[in-house]
């Protein structure tokens, strides 16, 4: 050894065994706590809806979209989109340009006019619509202009205000009971018209539908050989605050915390809420209709079923064991939604319970709830991880299923401060639905949103979202204690036999590891048990949807003929795996329902089940061409 | 610098740097594998227990005569397992030493029992016999010279190793089957005779000697057991270990279980009580009336002991506490030390009326929970494991000062190698229940040959002041074993009349969410209510079997009155109850007459009873004998029984 050699000369071996022990820690260090790349969620965009089916009900809508400064400013004529798909199923759309002639017109037996459009068709338009109306056509009109006087009576522009407001009466709508009662409760937050009194007639004493605050809120006018409906409200804002929920004026949702999907609910009533609020407001404005021409519906059941059950489950952090409850399911015949974490869950199980007709959607992490990575790295050293965002773990999930899927939901129903961007993030990735409204606080159940049905959410320029919203009614994430005792059994029995919701429940699969309470397992065996015991149709998401959009796609055309007072529908079923079922009025101003023909084979009316409210009776029929007639005594 | 002295300093660094290197992969590598430091607990043996109690019945056992240090589980003195057949069955009894035999007034007593250690007491035998004169009734178990020749068979066999049981006196074949098929050779010894005894009525056989006999003497009876029983009912109950008291693994595993101390194959029925059962209400019962404290609350067909473990999950595990608080059930929470529920926790089970017990880990456990580093950081090489006496003294600290902690449950059944260690070290911590001895996971049922609780002895022949409630079910959660359990309710119901233990996972349906687990579940309630089970926690069971043991209990029967042409007589009876929901059990049959009512006295004096209102009762079945159940008041009772 020379004396001048280098100390690392000398410790060579000593110094590569230290580098060594080096490299190693920092290499566990790193497989410990590795280096991690974020990512950001990318954005889809609100598109206008494709026409499905085609009806003799027509939804005219404005030409252009403008996006508002403020959640009041919004146009809310999409809301009547969901109005109409989810209380008639198919409908035709036009947009105010199309309306050029009185062919346009022509075949319409309802033609719904929304604020906006009201406000942007022109004379020539407007005496189009008087034209069809004088020959039989039925009008909506919301918040009419002046320019509609010939239509409405209205002549001068009435104030408008947005003071909070109740309705005081219904004296001739057609719900009666408990369904008037409740639905003069619906909490509302809409522009409205002061109407107190028509410009050039009274009304007759039989046209007043519906008081605010003592006001003229909803009455009825005849022209010609049709019915004018005049909504001094804005039923579309009133829909869209209570379904979609009501944020700031400036889309942002005041909380301190990560927001909550049950944090912009429309009112404080809403948290504890048995009773679907906005349905009724729907029901009551198209039933009037109904009850003063007969009109037909598509009915949101197949088969004749009066209500449904849709069973969720999230796995969460369980991984395939989670699958016990579906295997229980199965054993009672049923199948259910399984909405799930990302790389949780096996390819095999997740094929296993597809080809038994489980619905498989996923599940999004997000912070704070927690955060999904995909690791890179050769081997079992991992140094690098990349976040996923929604797109990714719908794609791994999608890719293990090897089927597209279609149900999303934010893990623990986590929303953002932004009203509608979450919208967008399903909309990039391909959500057909999304179930994350839902409750999210132990003392929270019920229709919080107004609804059971699924709606299309509106973006801030007005148009929908191409994702379902499906609100969760009952959801045991943050237990089930606090609840009342059987609330849940109580709004399934309601679902039945009065109110015809869907009841989307969802039962976490690991809430036993979080929230762990008996009345978890107990409340959801004890649904499905009662669904069976009383012929609830139980069924997933994605099927209930695929009726639901089926419906959408019939063709639809009916006549009335008060002369005679026969009610002819002719209608083009489509193909489909179930029966649907067609709603008929049995009551009208031109008398109850006296018989029933299906392709002319007489309906024996005292076996046709009916709605709770006894408005409608409910036919059900195959996939195929079919007229259906009814006469009225 | 000289080449020389650099060589040697190059080599001292180069010595620092390897040291360096090797120390710091030793402390990573024991950071990942810490050692463990481990300390024995506080041994506290078996003590002598004095009972004054009020009660028809006495039992004599010779202290001195107990081997303190016995070489041999044969050679342990079984003496005091006596007291677990009298206060499992009839609930309060007297005992004493035999130093104080002769200075005591036997004339409070109708029936003594001379345990086999007192069996040389020769010069008792005047006092015996002058016992038997006034109609009195004496037990003697192998009794040896002069208390042998009083009216028992010669014993000139001498001490035998027995087979198995041969006949036994009228007991259905659904019992004598299983007994008859117990290998009694480690568990008991005999005493052969030359020959029967004249005009005795022999009750059982072992290998054809007669072993339960009675023989008149004067207006007494005398019953003589010339086996060990106490050694037999010990060994069924509390297990048999081997003869240097060490404990068999019976599974291929590297560690002791409770389980591997039982005896029997045949779990479906609770031989022990039986045995017991027999000897009291059958052999006894034919002396005289023996009358008793039902074991169970409100005279209910048996009962349900629940108990869950917590297993770490804190508050999570309060669930199932929380679903039978719905229905009034209480059960037992073994939690973990140091105990992870919380303050409102610990408040929701005190408010459901449940237990918080201590699942403890004994110093053998693999990956103790109930540890702490040793120094001030979390990532330690070395850790100090609590013994039982630390995680008892953690596990206090959190309960308030009126919160009891009295029961204690084995982590996974586990033991201590030695037969008592483990008991030895819960009485040194003070508990008063366990819940540790279980059947194996996967064949439940009534591997101690009993439900009930018992207070198992030491190997110096004394017992501890612990009451050890079997586990039937260690974690009852498939169909199969829900089926098992409802035959055995049902069996309950119907003649064992049983405590029978269950323990849950509050795990059950969360880590894996098994919905036949959740649904096994809630039907074993439901199965319990059907069969009319008290479904309670240790506590309330031990509280109430406490009540039992400290009750006062006197009868007397006036023996035979002719009233017109029918015979007649009347049991009365004088009770403390301490507790309500308490029900006295007296016999259905007794000398050839029937039961026909009970009524209520209204009057002691000159010990005479002004029978008034009848009291409701109704008939159990214990083993084919019949019993009837009378409900008592709180506080003092009397009691007229007529027979005719």
């Amino acid at each position: 050894m020379r004396s001048d050699s280098t100390f690392g000369d000398r410790f060579r071996v000593e110094l590569i065994a230290v580098a060594i022990a080096l490299i190693l820690g920092i290499c566990a260090l790193l497989n410990y706590a590795p280096i991690t790349i974020s990512s950001k969620d990318d954005v889809g965009t609100a598109v206008m809806p494709q026409q499905l089916g085609q009806s003799d009900v027509l939804l005219i809508l404005p030409d252009s979209t403008e996006t508002a400064a403020s959640w009041p400013q919004m146009d809310f004529s999409f809301a009547w989109y969901n109005v109409l798909s989810q209380y008639i199923g198919p409908f035709t759309i036009s947009l105010v340009r199309d309306i050029q002639s009185a062919a346009s017109l022509q075949s319409a037996h309802l033609i719904v006019v929304p604020q906006k459009t009201a406000e942007t068709m022109t004379d020539a338009q407007i005496q189009l619509v008087y034209q069809a109306v004088q020959l039989g056509a039925n009008l909506i009109i919301e918040m009419p202009s002046p320019e509609w006087s010939s239509l409405t009576a209205i002549k001068r522009r009435a104030k408008v205000s947005t003071a909070i407001k109740h309705f005081t009466d219904a004296p001739n709508s057609p719900l009666q009971g408990l369904w008037r009662d409740q639905m003069l409760n619906t909490p509302i937050d809409s522009q409205v018209m002061r109407l107190d009194a028509l410009d050039s007639e009274t009304l007759a004493t039989d046209a007043l539908l519906l008081e605010l605050d003592g006001a003229i809120a909803h009455y009825r006018r005849n022209a010609g050989a049709g019915y004018v409906f005049v909504l001094a409200f804005n039923l579309g804002q009133i829909v869209t605050a209570m379904q979609q929920g009501r944020p700031g004026d400036n889309f942002s949702i005041e909380t301190d915390e990560v927001p909550s999907t049950s944090d912009f609910i429309l009112s404080e009533k809403l948290r504890k809420n048995t009773v679907p609020y906005a349905d009724l407001i729907k029901m009551h404005v198209l039933s009037s209709v109904s009850y003063a021409s007969p009109m037909p519906m598509i009915w949101p059941y197949p088969d004749g079923y009066r209500s449904a059950l849709l069973i969720s489950h999230e796995t969460g952090n369980l991984s395939d064991e989670a699958f016990n409850l579906a295997e229980y399911e199965r054993k009672q015949s049923i199948q259910s939604t399984w909405l799930v974490t990302a790389s949780r869950i096996s390819k095999e199980t997740l094929e296993t319970w597809r080809n038994r007709a489980f619905d498989v959607g996923v599940s999004f992490l997000r912070p704070p709830v927690g955060r999904i990575y995909k690791k890179y790295g050769p081997s079992f050293f991992k140094p690098v991880v990349v976040e996923s965002n929604i797109v990714s773990q719908k794609k791994t999930v999608s890719n293990r299923l090897g089927n597209p899927l279609s149900t999303c939901k934010f893990a623990s129903s986590l929303w953002t401060k932004d009203y509608t961007t979450p919208f967008r993030y399903l909309s990039r990735a391909k959500c057909q639905i999304d179930v994350s409204y839902a409750p999210t606080h132990p003392e929270q159940y019920g229709y919080l949103f107004g609804t059971g049905f699924p709606f299309l959410p509106l973006e801030r320029n007005g148009l929908p979202m191409p994702t379902y919203e499906f609100p969760t009614i009952v959801n045991d994430e943050s237990g089930l204690e606090t609840l009342p005792d059987n609330i849940s059994s109580q709004i399934l029995k309601e679902s039945e036999t009065t109110y015809h919701e869907p009841v989307l429940v969802n039962f976490n699969a690991n809430t036993m590891l979080e929230h762990p309470s008996h009345l978890s397992p107990q409340t959801w065996m004890g649904l499905i048990k009662q669904a069976a015991d009383n012929g609830v149709w139980t069924t997933t998401v994605k099927s209930f949807m695929h009726h639901y959009t089926l419906r959408k796609q019939a063709r639809m055309h009916y006549s009335f003929s008060p002369q005679t007072r026969v009610l002819n529908v002719q209608l083009v079923i489509p193909d489909a795996p179930f029966n649907f079922t067609v709603a008929i009025p049995r009551k009208s101003q031109h008398g109850s329902l006296h018989a029933l023909w299906l392709d002319k084979t007489s309906s024996d009316l005292t076996v046709l089940k009916t709605t709770g409210d006894g408005l409608f009776v409910l036919l059900p029929v195959a996939s195929g061409d079919h007229l259906v007639q009814a006469q009225y005594n | 610098m000289p080449r020389r002295s650099q060589t040697v300093r190059d080599r001292h660094i180069r010595l620092v740097i390897w040291i360096c290197l090797i120390c710091a992969c030793v402390f990573v590598y024991v950071c990942f594998h810490p050692v463990t430091i481990r300390n024995d607990s506080r041994l506290s043996p078996g003590a002598p227990v004095t009972l004054d109690a009020t009660s028809d019945f006495l039992i004599v056992v010779d202290y001195d005569a107990f081997v303190q240090s016995p070489k041999s589980f044969g050679e342990m003195v079984f003496s005091l397992a006596w007291l677990n057949t009298f206060q499992q069955e009839v609930g309060p009894v007297s005992h004493i030493d035999a130093a104080s035999f002769l200075e005591t007034d036997l004339s409070r007593y109708n029936c003594i029992i001379l345990t086999r250690s007192v069996a040389g007491q020769g010069s008792w035998a005047p006092k015996v016999r002058s016992f038997l004169e006034r109609g009195g009734t004496a037990v003697m178990e192998m009794p040896k010279d002069q208390l042998r020749a009083i009216a028992s068979a010669d014993g000139k066999g001498g001490i035998r190793t027995p087979q198995n049981v041969t006949y036994v006196k009228d007991l259905g074949n659904t019992w004598m089957e299983p007994l008859g098929a117990l290998d009694l050779s480690s568990m008991t010894q005999l005493v052969g005779s030359a020959g029967p005894l004249d005009d005795s009525q022999t009750y059982m056989t072992i290998d054809g000697i007669p072993v339960i006999y009675s023989k008149s003497y004067a207006t007494g009876k005398v019953i003589t057991l010339d086996f060990d029983y106490g050694m037999l009912i010990t060994s069924l109950q509390q297990g048999r270990p081997l003869d240097n008291f060490t404990i068999r693994n019976m599974r291929e595993t590297r560690q002791i279980e409770t389980s591997d101390l039982a005896q029997v194959d045949q779990l479906s029925i609770p031989l022990a009580d039986i045995l017991e059962r027999y000897l009291l209400f059958a052999v006894i019962n034919d002396a005289l009336p023996v009358t008793g404290f039902w074991p169970f609350f409100d005279g209910m067909e048996g009962a349900l002991i629940v108990s869950q473990r917590e297993g770490g999950s804190g508050d999570a595990a309060l669930w199932m506490s929380n679903y039978e608080s719905t229905f009034k059930a209480t059960s037992t929470i073994f939690a973990r030390s140091p105990l992870r529920i919380t303050d409102e926790g610990i408040d929701r089970v005190q408010q459901n009326h449940g237990e918080l017990g201590l699942e403890f880990e004994l110093n053998t456990a693999e990956m103790p929970h109930a540890r702490e580093p040793v120094g001030p950081f979390k990532f330690s090489p070395v850790w100090r494991q609590y013994n039982i006496d630390e995680q008892t003294t953690v596990f206090k600290a959190r309960l308030d000062s009126h919160t009891p902690l009295l029961s204690s449950q084995s982590r996974d059944g586990l033991w201590t190698p030695h037969y008592t260690r483990a008991f030895q070290m819960l009485s040194a911590s003070g508990f008063r229940a366990d819940a540790s001895y279980r059947a194996p996971m996967d064949d439940p049922g009534y591997a101690f040959a009993t439900g009930l609780p018992f207070m198992p002895i030491d190997t110096n022949g004394q017992v501890f002041n612990i009451l050890e409630f079997p586990v039937l079910f260690p974690s009852l959660k498939t169909n199969e074993e829900a089926a098992i359990l409802e035959s055995l309710l049902k069996e309950s119901a119907s003649q064992h009349h049983e405590a029978i233990g269950v323990s849950f996972d509050t795990n059950l349906f969360s880590l894996n969410p098994d919905v036949d687990g959740f649904v096994v579940w809630q039907s074993i309630y439901q199965s319990a209510t059907t069969h009319k089970h008290w479904i309670a926690s240790i506590q309330n069971f031990l509280r109430f079997t406490r009540a039992r043991i400290n009750a006062e209990l006197k009868s007397s029967y006036s023996g035979n009155s002719s009233g017109g042409h029918r015979k007649s007589s009347q049991l009365v009876i004088n009770t403390l109850a301490p507790e309500s929901g308490m029900t006295l059990t007296v016999p259905r049959t007794f000398a050839d007459l029937n039961f026909v009512e009970a009524r209520r006295c209204v009057q002691r004096a000159r010990e005479d009873c002004v029978l008034t209102d009848t009291i409701q009762t109704r008939t159990v079945t214990l083993f084919g004998i019949e019993r009837q159940l009378i409900p008592l008041s709180k506080g003092y009772n009397a009691v007229g029984v007529i027979y005719e």
